[in-house]
């Protein structure tokens, strides 16, 4: 995320990211779009709570990945979207806005990332806690031998992805945890799509010598 | 890179798990409740955002004392004023008014008897005929005889004239 540029996605964007059908997302914010176009900020502002009901969710996976924190996670989300309703005349059309969304995501999370590690200059550090709840661990995971095994993984690949290269870490959140391919995360992102498959290439590389290592 | 290309399935295996774990992590640290209560938050300051900035009273006590600052600060202004300028009349009036009236006025005050035992005690209350006796009486006394004799003495010792 080397540029600035929050909220403008870009004339290039339009050749990474090829939509057939506009999500629910988008919709909305189409119509958002119009409303406040018209005026009408009264109703954009009732629509914008359908925006935050569909996105929400997934936006916190995302920021949490990246923050490792529920509060800051939850202060990034909020910024997010009140940065996108305050920017939503700059919303173009013939974009995703999930992607759009994301792009603002990343960069309110790595605005929350630097003030945090500011603050943590001057403050002592607070013990890791490696230990996570086997409730974290997926209801799926049946048997105490599947959840420890999972739980194991979890922690390895935890570790893992922590350790990335920040870049590298992004696009392995957004590959692995919000589940974009690589021209959305290059459009979000703002890098190339050649670059982005390369720092996954690089980081699954990673996380794969991790696991063999261990295994 | 994608996920379906991905070949290495205890890799795959591991990113699942990774996923579904990191998915269920977030959704126990927020559940339903606390999306609504966020998104309300959201809504919020949405709503806030087109809205002037308030000016916040900094801090609320000094609000309820700062006109009651402001008034003593201007009473006291207004009695220096007036001081000044009832000093500044009663001095001009000193000066206007005729002596005699002042005269009765400090007299008593000024009522003291002289030390001196050669001349007359003149009683402080007096008029202006009594004021010219005792001018004429002083005149006399330095214009005798008896003080002329002294004046040689008077030359010997050292000249003192009070400051």
């Amino acid at each position: 995320m080397a540029g600035r540029s929050v909220v403008d996605a870009g004339a290039p964007l339009r050749d990474r990211v090829a939509e057939t059908q506009p999500s629910p997302a988008s919709v909305i914010a189409t119509e958002i779009k119009g409303l406040v176009a018209r005026g009408d900020r009264d109703q954009a502002r009732e629509r914008f709570g359908a925006l935050v009901a569909v996105l929400q969710r997934r936006a916190l996976r995302v920021a949490f990945q990246y923050l490792r924190n529920p509060d800051d996670a939850d202060e990034a989300v909020q910024d997010a979207f009140v940065k996108v309703f305050m920017h939503i005349e700059q919303y173009r059309e013939d974009l995703s806005f999930d992607v759009w969304f994301m792009r603002i995501l990343v960069n309110a999370s790595l605005d929350r990332l630097k003030a945090r590690n500011r603050q943590q200059r001057f403050i002592a550090p607070a013990p890791d806690d490696d230990e996570r709840p086997v409730e974290q661990v997926p209801a799926a995971e049946a048997s105490s031998e599947r959840r420890l095994l999972a739980r194991e993984r979890w922690e390895q690949v935890t570790r893992a992805v922590a350790n990335l290269p920040d870049r590298q870490r992004l696009v392995f959140t957004l590959s692995q945890v919000d589940q974009r391919t690589p021209a959305e995360i290059a459009a979000a992102t703002g890098m190339s799509a050649a670059t982005v498959r390369v720092h996954l290439f690089r980081a699954l590389r990673k996380l794969r010598g991790v696991l063999g290592e261990q295994a | 890179m994608n996920r379906r290309e991905e070949p290495d399935p205890t890799l795959a295996d591991a990113l699942d798990a990774y996923r579904a774990a990191a998915w269920a992590e977030v959704d126990a640290h927020f559940d339903e409740r606390a999306l609504e209560s966020q998104r309300q938050r959201i809504l919020q300051k949405v709503a806030q955002a087109g809205q002037p900035a308030r000016v916040l009273a900094f801090p609320g006590t000094t609000t309820s004392l700062r006109p009651a600052a402001g008034i003593s600060r201007r009473w006291i202004s207004a009695a220096a004023a007036a001081g000044l300028l009832v000093g500044l009349v009663t001095g001009q009036l000193l000066h206007v008014l005729p002596g005699d009236a002042w005269v009765h006025r400090v007299a008593p005050r000024a009522a003291q008897p002289y030390p001196s035992g050669r001349l007359t005690l003149i009683p402080a209350v007096a008029t202006t005929d009594a004021d010219n006796a005792l001018l004429d009486a002083i005149d006399v006394a330095v214009t005798s005889r008896g003080a002329s004799d002294l004046r040689a003495f008077d030359d010997l010792t050292f000249a003192y004239e009070p400051r």
